[in-house]
């Protein structure tokens, strides 16, 4: 190592620091003289320069590449500053950002390193512990922190996501109805806002959709019965629908259909007429037929009018009544 | 006792004897999860359980397991940041016992409520040293003799490690003499300790 001169250093308060003490107090400095060669290495800035053969008499700038500020490439532009923060890499190790401040000596210029943000993984690289550090010095500390940090950031990501994929499930299971597995009441509610969110303006119609004689079934089958027939319901209104529509379960045998882009009145006539023709046709249930009818009523709207979907259902329930008075089977439009 | 501590527990299980024996030291436990969280807290009793319910499973005594769990901390792949921040130590198995004096502060500091012993070493001589600590929690100081001694191990020292236990009234104060013998791999029976 470039131990060859011993050069005190003389502090303006006339103590003198001899390079042992300095080795203890800075062990990541570098002595140099007034032309800028190297006189003397702390003992932790000379293992990050191992695989370079340090010679005493070599300039420091062979080993070191000052990267901010710009352009201290010469001595004379080191000294120029001066006890200012300065950015430096090792030329051989590229990568690991060294922080450094230059102060004049009565010998000639005194660098002293540390480590910053790559502290971690400087560490790692040349198998650093604590003695490489000066014991005043609260590297070690700081390494606590970042391990213990990195731990938890990564343990908190974990948590996250898993709270996140609960949220989610327990979100699907409030917006469900867990008999048929259409959205409820509440999805519906969103669907209709997040349609009048849409930048597009556009036309839709509500299907307001009542079983007829479902009681019946219920009665005289029992619930199972009724269970599947709704279930069949389901499965018949989501094969007349787009997946870009909405069927759902509102009541206990209510259900609503929202259509997009309905701007014709004869389409959805025709889903109509195939709705409550399919619904017609009966469920078996334990090698018994329930028969059950649909009653429809339905509203043609607009975005634009930004109506509320209980407005609309009420406007929808005026129509489906008329259906019922109609001799139920049937469906009617609002005005 | 904290979520890290338990979350080690939990590693030292899977690893060393697989998921099924720690899912089953769950169930006879009567948790109702299986994993824990790192930075939550848990009652102290969830750590006894699991330790009696895996110690019937495997038919090790308490000590013994805990002594295992110690040595498991500090060996490679396993928790590595353990081993990482306690090698940060020292270069030398005596520097290491030297900063241990200031574990539980920077522990602390990172983990604030983090459950961990005090530690005080004092040095009768050379090779003989005196480790006292002292921990709210009853009935670990096996854990740190298995880390004492395994780290003993890392730093290719051969020791002998004697582990007395005293109960005082709001703490159990552990008390480890540690006793040089020498380098390992050196043929001559005189310490060669190093200290740069």
């Amino acid at each position: 190592m470039g131990n060859l001169v011993s050069l005190p250093i003389i502090g303006r308060a006339g103590y003198a620091f001899d390079n042992a003490m300095l080795n203890l107090l800075l062990p990541m400095h570098v002595q140099l003289d007034q032309e800028g060669r190297i006189i003397h290495v702390g003992p932790t800035f000379a293992k990050l320069l191992a695989f370079e053969p340090v010679v005493a008499g070599k300039h420091l700038f062979d080993y070191i590449h000052f990267s901010y500020p710009p352009n201290i490439l010469t001595n004379h532009s080191l000294v120029a500053h001066f006890g200012m923060p300065l950015t430096a890499q090792i030329k051989a190790q590229g990568g690991f950002d060294l922080k450094a401040v230059a102060v004049a000596g009565n010998a000639g210029i005194l660098v002293n390193f540390a480590f910053g943000t790559s502290l971690k993984e400087a560490v790692s690289h040349w198998h650093l512990n604590s003695k490489d550090f000066s014991a005043a010095d609260p590297t070690v500390e700081m390494l606590y922190v970042i391990e213990v940090q990195s731990v938890l950031l990564e343990a908190s990501r974990s948590l996250n996501d898993r709270l996140n994929g609960q949220r989610e499930e327990a979100e699907e299971k409030a917006y469900t109805d867990p008999l048929t597995g259409l959205p409820n009441r509440r999805a519906l509610n969103r669907y209709v806002k997040r349609l009048h969110c849409q930048r597009v303006p556009t036309d839709f119609a509500v299907f307001l959709i009542d079983l007829d004689h479902f009681k019946l079934v219920n009665d005289t089958l029992g619930h199972a019965a009724g269970d599947q027939v709704l279930q069949k319901v389901a499965e018949i209104l989501l094969n007349e629908t787009r997946p870009t529509d909405i069927v759902a379960r509102t009541g206990g045998d209510e259900f609503v259909l929202v259509l997009e882009d309905a701007e014709d009145i004869s389409p959805l006539e025709a889903i109509a007429k195939r709705i409550i023709r399919k619904i017609e046709h009966p469920v078996l249930w334990e090698g018994q037929n329930c028969y059950v009818g649909a009653s429809i009523g339905i509203v043609c709207a607009h975005t634009k009018d930004n109506r509320s979907i209980d407005f609309h259902l009420q406007s929808a329930d005026e129509a489906l009544y008329n259906s019922k008075n109609n001799g139920r089977g049937t469906f009617r439009f609002v005005g | 006792m904290h979520g890290m501590i338990n979350r080690g527990l939990q590693s030292y299980i899977c690893d060393v004897h697989g998921v099924d024996v720690w899912e089953e030291t769950c169930e006879q436990a009567k948790l109702p999860f299986c994993d824990f969280e790192y930075m939550l807290t848990y009652d102290d009793s969830t750590t006894e359980d699991l330790l009696n319910s895996f110690g019937a499973l495997t038919h090790r005594k308490r000590d013994e397991i805990l002594e295992d769990f110690g040595t498991y901390m500090v060996s490679d792949n396993a928790l590595n940041v353990m081993r990482r921040l306690l090698k940060f130590g020292g270069s030398s198995y005596v520097e290491f016992l030297h900063s241990l004096n200031f574990v539980y502060d920077r522990a602390k500091m990172a983990v604030p409520d983090l459950d961990i012993p005090t530690m005080e070493l004092v040095e009768n001589n050379p090779t003989q040293f005196v480790l006292y600590t002292r921990f709210r929690k009853r009935g670990f100081g096996p854990t740190l003799l298995g880390l004492l001694r395994a780290l003993a191990n890392d730093y290719n020292m051969l020791v002998s490690i004697t582990h007395s236990r005293r109960i005082l009234k709001h703490v159990d104060e552990d008390i480890f003499t540690i006793n040089l013998l020498r380098k390992k791999g050196c043929a001559n029976n005189t310490p060669e300790l190093v200290r740069d």
